[in-house]
């Protein structure tokens, strides 16, 4: 048989054999049930699906920016108002859509906020790569769960669950100053955003209204993520698309940002100090909108005021 | 992936990693495909403008800076060149006084093209990466002597690898110089050298005679060299996914929360540090000889089993190997072959004697190689005490050596038996530890506190299973950890005794073959840590 010719059989059968292997481990690593999938994927963020039934007011949508700023249980210690955030690391505008559909099920909010951060990003090769790889080949999705396979000795949990205790925000009290230098120098500059987000924003926002809440776009302190061409281009869009937006960074008389003190991570995110700033004049915000009733006191949300007392301790022990 | 992004100059930053899927099964796949389908006189300009390619993805307009170095070294070394040929047809049939005295004018000549030469390139790095901090030292030692200014700190934005392509740079003039190379008066062939895209991010520091020449060549691609170079970058992935990875949050903890650890803590965590910075870097090394295999490019090794050392000059022979080798031919040599260093030595080897009088200049020119083994990897004063703690060591060891020999004799110590050895390598391999934890440290005033630490409060603290909770890590992780190091530490024994575990597998049938190879990529897709839960490590070599 000719040389190239039996590589390239041998080759087109190793390639084979590995797929077929690759869809073998896909079958015994999936897990059954939906319910666990979700739980396995993201405990934080999926957590609002271990909410009780229509109890949230308000959803927040975003990337990490959003899970560093704002922290719920603040809101309903000061406001008596319920909200959960949904954030996850590179949150892309098409899983912010999933995510809200997906809570939706089972809550029924009156306002969804939209951290813009996710506006500008798009979806990267790598990720659209790994999703249509995870479609075909679910080990690589599932493949930390050999860690379940094993004996009970050998793990230190059965199962990841979901991690409600925070309802979405998470916690850092680490401090990195920020080297502030030209952050929100106004200029008539407008950062495009992509054809496909703002399909998605449009997208967001209908499905908000048919479901009787309101979509608002909110940007949080940032001095890395944040400059006044991506205010400009937001501003725009939300004008032309009817949507209410609250630029924090342009607020900072009402958010007086300490960026030496108030950064985990030289001015990417807020920490912890900077986080009860933003959320404060955001609870406020909500507040004012008089559309919430106070649930401090009501025996439903008995679970919220423990909850908050008891985040509110462990954040004092740090 | 759109197009726009694709061709989106520095937004593949990505693809710094080997291991990422942009470089592994977009970039890679492509480039060997083009270059496959390439007719033979156009494969090295297809590698070249891959090598471009790859280059602008990952740092933009940055290329610039790889550009001008490449024109540079190609017109310095031509000038230099030409300097040598005048020299030679100034000398014909000239007695020994006039050839000396001319060759004395012409080589000072060229000696003056080289310092400028260098001085373009080496003071160009110390610029990018090194103002800041010299700025930032300056400021510090004004406040101390309450002086009111203050210098603004310069910010520049640094190209991917300029610190390893700006050592073959170097290389190449200074081997023209010392007439080791002819300049090439192809400038292609010395972009190709310069810009090779495998080696750019991470090394290995290339010499010219080592690598042009194959470059240039561009050999098909045989089916062999592919699948054996395949076989490298997936044992290198494993490397990297299964052991670096998963070891980096615990090591992410500790380092960065260390007044929360015991010294019991801290002193596993420079463990697997040292273990994640090997895996790391041999693993990227790994991917890059692989690649440049398939395309049928041989490449100077950058490790060679270093925890098999037995003295730390030795694992300075097996770690980083080209970085080392550049520091020996370019730094230590030249010193200690310099007019004053020779006459020191001759001084002082009247009054030392021969063993400590040549140590003398000796220890000079190493002084000079480890503060630049330091300073080489990055700007901050924990590297430059790294690079002293192991000139301290070296120096040590050469210093003591008579008096040890001398010990050993009188109490009839074998060196060479089994267990000395064994012992001399857990010694070697315990100090290189400590090196690396202080490498790692966030700033050397927080080495200092981890190391006192670990010397003073060894003790873990908390129970097993509290402390791998609190350090995002179970038994498990640890055990797959364990068995891959073990992997690894087999493979490397038998490479020790001289056999090639790749050559030795293509000996054997293809079911055991094949077997081999499967499970190897079933390992690394279960145990690997990469998805949900692991945030992708940057290769740590590639930011210095």
């Amino acid at each position: 048989m000719n040389k190239t010719l039996k590589n390239t059989i041998s080759a087109v059968l190793f390639i084979a054999i590995l797929a077929s292997m690759l869809m073998g481990f896909s079958f015994i690593m999936k897990p059954g049930k939906s319910a666990n999938v979700n739980a396995l994927e993201d405990p934080l963020t999926n957590g609002i699906l271990s909410e009780k039934k229509n109890t949230i007011d308000v959803i927040f949508l975003g990337d990490s920016e959003c899970y560093s700023t704002f922290i719920p249980l603040q809101i309903f210690k000061e406001q008596g108002i319920t909200s959960y955030v949904c954030g996850t690391s590179d949150q892309v505008l098409s899983y912010s859509y999933e995510l809200l559909a997906k809570s939706v099920k089972n809550q029924d909010p009156k306002v969804v906020v939209l951290e813009t951060n996710a506006i500008f990003r798009e979806v990267t090769s790598t990720k659209a790569f790994l999703n249509k790889a995870e479609g075909l080949f679910s080990v690589f999705k599932y493949h930390d769960r050999w860690k379940l396979l094993q004996p009970k000795s050998m793990r230190l949990n059965d199962a990841k669950t979901y991690d409600r205790r925070s309802k979405g925000y998470l916690f850092n009290m680490s401090v990195s100053p920020a080297d502030v230098g030209d952050y929100m120098k106004p200029d008539n500059s407008r950062e495009t955003i992509s054809k496909d987000n703002i399909k998605y924003i449009t997208k967001l926002r209908d499905y908000c209204k048919k479901n009787n809440a309101e979509l608002v776009l909110v940007s949080v302190p940032s001095t890395k993520n944040w400059n006044y061409s991506k205010h400009n281009a937001v501003a725009d869009m939300a004008n032309n698309l009817g949507i209410d937006y609250v630029d924090m960074n342009t607020l900072m008389e009402e958010i007086p940002i300490d960026w030496k003190n108030d950064t985990r991570d030289k001015g990417d995110h807020l920490n912890y100090l900077g986080a009860v700033k933003a959320t404060e004049y955001f609870g406020k915000y909500l507040e004012e909108k008089k559309i919430f009733s106070d649930k401090r006191k009501l025996d439903d949300y008995k679970d919220w005021n423990s909850s908050a007392d008891e985040f509110l301790l462990s954040v004092e022990k740090v | 992936m759109s197009l726009s992004s694709f061709l989106m100059p520095g937004g593949a930053s990505g693809m710094t990693s080997f291991f990422s899927i942009e470089y592994m099964f977009v970039f890679l796949p492509i480039a060997i495909v083009l270059y496959w389908l390439s007719p033979q006189k156009m494969r090295r300009y297809v590698l070249l403008f891959e090598s471009c390619a790859f280059f602008w993805l990952i740092s933009g307009k940055l290329i610039a800076y790889l550009i001008l170095s490449a024109v540079s070294i190609y017109g310095f070394g031509l000038w230099i060149e030409k300097i040598n040929a005048k020299k030679k047809e100034a000398i014909k049939g000239l007695d020994r006084e006039e050839k000396k005295k001319v060759k004395k004018k012409f080589t000072s000549r060229s000696r003056l093209v080289l310092a400028i030469a260098a001085v373009i390139h080496i003071g160009g790095l110390l610029v990018l990466k090194y103002s800041a901090f010299a700025v930032g030292n300056i400021n510090s030692l004004l406040a101390l002597m309450n002086v009111g200014v203050r210098m603004s700190v310069p910010k520049f934005i640094m190209p991917i690898g300029i610190s390893f392509f700006t050592l073959q740079a170097v290389s190449y003039l200074v081997d023209v110089y010392r007439d080791k190379i002819q300049a090439d008066k192809n400038f292609l062939r010395v972009f190709l050298w310069l810009s090779f895209f495998p080696q750019i991010v991470e090394g290995p520091i290339c010499r010219y005679s080592q690598t042009a020449e194959q470059l240039w060549k561009a050999e098909k691609i045989k089916f062999d060299s592919l699948t054996l170079g395949l076989q490298r970058i997936v044992f290198g992935m494993m490397k990297k996914l299964v052991v670096a990875d998963r070891l980096n949050p615990l090591i992410e903890n500790v380092f960065n929360n260390y007044n929360e650890y015991h010294g019991g803590v801290i002193a596993l965590a420079a463990v697997c540090y040292t273990i994640q910075l090997y895996m790391d870097f041999s693993g990227s090394m790994d991917a890059v000889m692989g690649t440049a295999q398939i395309f049928g490019i041989e490449m100077p090794e950058n490790f060679k089993r270093p925890f098999f050392s037995r003295t730390i000059s030795e694992f300075w022979k097996r770690w980083h190997v080209t970085l080392g080798e550049w520091l020996k031919d370019y730094i230590f040599y030249p010193i200690t072959m310099s007019k004053p260093m020779q006459k020191l030595t001759k001084s002082a080897r009247k009054k030392l004697g021969n063993h400590f009088g040549p140590l003398l200049a000796g220890s000079v020119a190493l002084f000079c190689v480890w503060f630049a083994n330091g300073l080489w990897h990055g700007a901050a004063w924990s590297y430059i005490f790294f690079g002293m703690y192991h000139f301290a060591l070296i120096l040590t060891g050469r210093i003591l050596a008579p008096a040890i020999n001398t010990v050993n004799g009188k109490f009839h110590v074998n060196t060479k038996s089994k267990p000395d050895q064994a012992m001399q390598i857990i010694r070697s391999d315990i100090l290189v530890v400590i090196g690396e934890l202080f490498f790692r440290a966030n700033g050397l005033r927080a080495g200092m506190k981890m190391f006192g630490r670990m010397v003073t409060d060894f003790s873990f603290g908390s129970s097993a299973h509290a402390l791998f909770t609190k350090l995002g890590v179970d038994y498990a992780d640890l055990l797959i950890v364990g068995v891959t190091v073990v992997i690894v530490f087999a493979v490397s024994v038998l490479n020790e005794k001289g056999m090639c575990v790749r050559a030795e597998l293509k000996k054997k049938n293809i079911v055991l073959r094949w077997a081999v190879l499967l499970a190897l990529c079933m390992y690394i897709v279960i145990f690997g840590a990469y998805g949900i839960g692991y945030m992708p490590v940057d290769p740590i070599y590639a930011n210095f």
